[in-house]
């Protein structure tokens, strides 16, 4: 009895850890090239606000604001220029443009060549994608 | 069934360990069937461990006293909730108990991020696979608690257990290991995310925003336990006290201090991109602090009244910390350019300044704690002398730290980010600072002499004046804007910023739990043997011997004192202290449920120590101001909370736009 | 002589049975003795901070009696210590932590003060002399009119 249970155990536990299929691979959530500094641009945002804040409840004089403020602003420059130098390279193609994980770009590949197709306006992409590059919609129904 | 058990945990040591090389060579080879096959790993471990431990508890529960650990930490006598709790009343159980948290932990991480940061998670989840192999190799080889009874090789059972230690079978007992080991064990997760952003340098700061609330949620479980123990020492070890600087009381507190420092400090990054190397600094010293602690809990190293615990792990626990913290510098030192701040020092006095005081004294007292716990063992070690230290000693070294601690937490939220000038200064300082001034003359003209209390109330005053302001200037600004009353424009600036606001009560609780500390600098205590119709006084209290009388039940005998108590001539109440015997729990020695009058001013504290003849013996005592320290917890938690709830989101940011990549506007929550 | 003098007086009080209870005990007077001498039972000997002031094992309770009625006796403290230190050797004895008990972490907390200075020089750098400014508000001019637009939805 006990050695039953005791085999049991071990296969279920070792069929569930090593039957891995194509279709278990998890979807990954699309990365942006740009979420490092879209954070940083949303930090600084919110330290504007914050610094907005206080100055109105009185905590900061008028110095320190407006010096602050100043600092933030030019922050927020330096990210946005950033952003548009990304943008120009991935448009003169120096960097590849942003894609799911390679290696599961592959095997998808591999089940469904080439043609991914927009559920709502039909656009065609070689890639799978979470949402349509044309649209906006979501996509996910048209890689099952 | 044992067979079961301990099968269970041998194999989920094999699939940890498949775990840590699956992931690792998936990454490397970058083969995303092994990769999830590893994560599948975690869920294995987890069913195995969660196996083993039905089986330890359903052998505690129906009184399977074949067990050796049963046999060990429980009996037939004993409730039904405490033969639950008895699984950590022992060594292997709470080890057993350690591995399942971590498991649960592990399982809920692989889970919530099986579509997130596809590629540092291989790394994450080799790391908390590591240290789960570590606590496996000490739950399968070391202090397995399926071990058997055996005479001659054939399996017996005693006819019943030794019981689980009086000591521990009390409420708030059965629940404070698990916090605190909730709290040890969570740690491991920052600690995974950040090796596993610092071995793929990961671009910006990833790691601290997934693991933010669990860092909180972590800290929270901590603070629990370690509040708890202390509620547990005051009411069930009898001599009034709730800190006895006990060596496993200061192994709850090293990794509380560092998360704290953790916690501050990780805004520094957040907000300014500075502190990179420190983060990752503090992150892993926190974790091992925790494993540090375990190992100081569980090895007995330095006995105390908890080391209930003595065995060989030591070794290992001591092997794993150095290779960990071996890896782990060498790690920071490789990708030390990877960490570079971005950013610099606008201004001395600033926010950023107080934010690294703040984490110099908090690691200050922390060294101050960990020395202090192995100052005897370094001692002994190193000129062979034996010393003593005593809870008086540690007092006189935390308390100028620890009011060190208590000023920044007012002064550190005064300073500007970036610059603060003396006008802003002067705004910030002038009514808490003369306001504090005001008070601590008045306790020294109503003639308060002990300069610490002094110091303390007048900082605590300071730091709630400060936290106070900051609310009402918020939410006066608020009402006025939106034309809503003062409460609800409270509510308001809280929702909008849940973290900062959550944080200022969390400071809150900290000068509450400061006033209740500090109301042992005027303690009376005295003991007495009574005879029945024997008054004596204490304070403005008179307390007056009625009888005693005694009774028994299946699990111990007990003995109780009925004092009538009176304050300035009017009755107030019959109080009723008790002794218990525990029939068959190890040691025979009394406990005390102690009797408390609790009042916002001070407790009144009963003890039946004993009888001596015909006399009873009562210790009574007159805490001032320490249910403050439990209402400061309470505050504490409820801040916890406040700061674990989303902040109301009041603007969405623009993303940047690339094809395939279309979801135009992302809620941005700080 | 003392010598003598001593284990004569332990006979003495060890020969009162002057009934006395767990209360007295734990007195502060007793615990103040009791914390210097380290407990013999056996199973924590081997620790280095031994809860001798409380604890409960067949080493600790008897020998706080024992101090509790030398010091009825009228010996003091160090007199106390020293008839242990006669029976038991001179490893019972517990001494006072010495100075660097408190020097060493105080020491930690000024050298962290001096490594937060020196961090706090480093990397401080008044904003007026910023690399290249011209460059930065050059910038700042191309971004001007977007950051406004972003600000004035601050609340």
């Amino acid at each position: 009895m006990t050695i039953v249970l005791a085999s049991l155990v071990a296969i279920g536990v070792i069929a569930f850890i090593l039957s891995v299929r194509a279709k278990d691979l998890p979807q990954p959530e699309p990365v942006s090239p740009f979420h490092h500094l879209d954070e940083r641009k949303a930090a600084i945002y919110e330290n504007l606000r914050d610094l907005q804040f206080e100055y109105r409840v009185g905590k900061l004089s008028d110095q320190d604001y407006q010096q602050t403020k100043l600092d933030l602003q030019r922050e927020l420059a330096a990210v946005m220029a950033e952003i548009d130098r990304v943008k120009a390279e991935i448009a003169a193609g120096k960097i590849p443009a942003p894609a799911p994980a390679p290696e599961l770009v592959k095997t998808a590949a591999a089940r469904a060549p080439a043609k991914f197709i927009c559920p709502s306006c039909k656009a065609e992409f070689a890639q799978p994608l979470k949402f349509c590059g044309e649209c906006g919609k979501p996509m996910k129904a048209a890689q099952a | 069934m044992e067979n079961i058990g301990a099968l269970a945990v041998l194999l989920a040591f094999c699939v940890a360990i498949y775990s840590v090389i699956g992931s690792i060579t998936g990454k490397l080879r970058r083969n995303p069937f092994l990769i999830v096959s590893a994560e599948r790993a975690v869920y294995g471990v987890w069913f195995l461990i969660t196996l083993s431990a039905a089986v330890l508890v359903s052998a505690l529960l129906t009184g399977d006293f074949r067990f050796v650990y049963v046999a060990e930490v429980s009996n037939r006598a004993m409730p039904t909730i405490y033969k639950f709790t008895a699984w950590w009343g022992g060594q292997g159980g709470s080890l057993l108990l350690w591995s399942w948290l971590l498991s649960t932990y592990a399982a809920v991480v692989v889970f919530t991020n099986r579509r997130k940061h596809r590629d540092f998670m291989p790394y994450v989840v080799a790391v908390l696979s590591t240290v789960q192999t570590f606590f496996l190799i000490l739950n399968t080889f070391v202090v397995s608690p399926f071990e058997m009874l055996a005479v001659d090789k054939a399996i017996t059972a005693v006819p019943d257990g030794n019981g689980l230690n009086p000591l521990l079978q009390y409420p708030a007992m059965a629940i404070h290991p698990p916090m605190l080991y909730l709290g040890y064990v969570g740690f491991a997760v920052p600690f995974a995310f950040a090796v596993g952003s610092l071995i793929t340098r990961q671009p910006g700061d990833d790691w601290i925003h997934t693991t933010r609330r669990w860092t909180m949620v972590t800290w929270l479980f901590q603070s629990c336990g370690i509040v708890l123990g202390a509620a547990w020492a005051y009411h069930v070890l009898g001599w009034g006290g709730y800190w006895n600087w006990d060596a496993v009381e200061n192994a709850s507190l090293l990794p509380w201090l560092g998360g704290t420092a953790f916690l501050h400090s990780v805004m520094m990054q957040e907000k300014k991109g500075m502190m990179k190397v420190w983060n990752m600094v503090l992150v892993s010293a926190t974790f091992f602090l925790c494993i540090f602690g375990t190992f100081l809990t569980r090895s007995g190293v330095v006995s105390s009244v908890h080391a209930f615990a003595r065995s060989q792990i030591g070794t290992y626990f001591v092997t794993f910390l150095a290779i960990g913290i071996a890896g782990t510098i060498y790690l920071i030192l490789d990708r030390l350019s990877y960490l570079k701040s971005e950013a610099q020092l606008e201004s001395v006095i600033s926010r950023e300044s107080s934010f690294m005081f703040n984490n110099l004294v908090l690691l200050a007292s922390c060294f101050a704690v960990l020395w202090g716990t192995l100052f005897p063992v370094i001692s002994e070690a190193v000129s062979k002398e034996k010393i003593s230290l005593d809870a008086a000693w540690f007092n006189q070294l935390m308390i100028p730290i620890g009011l060190f601690l208590l000023v920044l937490t007012g002064v550190g939220p005064l300073f500007a980010w970036r610059r603060t000038s003396a006008e802003s200064l002067r705004r910030n300082f002038t009514v808490p600072g003369i306001s504090s001034l005001v008070l601590v003359g008045a306790l020294a003209a109503a003639g308060v002499r002990n300069f610490y209390a002094l110091i303390s109330f007048g900082f605590c005053l300071f730091v709630a004046i400060t936290i106070v302001m900051e609310f009402f200037r918020g939410a006066r600004q608020i009402a006025a804007k939106n034309q809503m009353n003062l409460a609800h424009a409270v509510v308001e600036l809280t929702h909008r910023n849940t973290r900062r606001y959550g944080g200022y009560l969390v400071h809150m609780g900290i000068v509450f739990m400061f006033i209740g500390f500090t109301g042992a600098a005027f303690n009376k205590s005295r003991v007495d043997e009574m005879k029945p119709g024997d008054s004596v006084t204490l304070g403005s209290y008179r307390l007056t011997l009625k009888d005693t009388h005694e009774g028994e039940n299946d699990n111990y005998m007990w003995q109780k004192a009925a004092i009538e108590v009176s304050k300035n001539g009017e009755f107030l109440k019959v109080m009723e202290p008790e002794s218990r015997l525990y029939k068959i729990s190890s040691g025979r020695q009394p406990t005390h449920e102690v009797a408390v009058r609790t009042r916002l001013n001070e407790d009144l504290y009963l003890n039946f120590a004993g009888v001596n003849g015909d006399r009873a013996v009562i210790q009574s005592y007159v805490f001032p101001l320490v249910t403050w320290i439990w209402i400061g917890a309470l505050t504490l938690i409820f801040g916890t909370l406040v700061a674990l709830v989303p902040s109301k989101v009041k603007r969405e940011y623009a993303r940047t736009q690339v094809v395939g990549f279309t979801r135009k506007h992302v809620p941005v929550e700080k | 002589m003392s010598r003598w003098k001593s284990s004569f007086l332990l006979l003495i009080v060890t020969g009162l049975s002057i009934a006395q209870t767990e209360s007295q005990l734990v007195s502060d007077d007793v615990r103040r003795v009791a914390r210097h001498i380290s407990c013999q039972c056996g199973s924590c000997s081997e620790d280095a901070n031994c809860m001798m002031s409380a604890g409960q094992c067949g080493f600790c309770k008897p020998a706080r009696a024992k101090i509790w009625k030398m010091q009825q006796a009228g010996l003091s403290d160090q007199a106390v210590a020293d008839a242990f230190v006669q029976e038991y050797g001179a490893k019972i004895y517990r001494a006072d932590p010495n100075a660097y008990g408190w020097v060493v972490p105080y020491s930690a907390l000024a050298l962290g003060t001096l490594v937060v200075v020196w961090f706090v020089r480093r990397y401080h750098r008044p904003a007026q002399a910023a690399e290249a400014p011209a460059q930065t508000d050059e910038t700042l001019g191309r971004y001007r009119d977007q950051i406004e637009q972003d600000l004035a939805h601050l609340d």
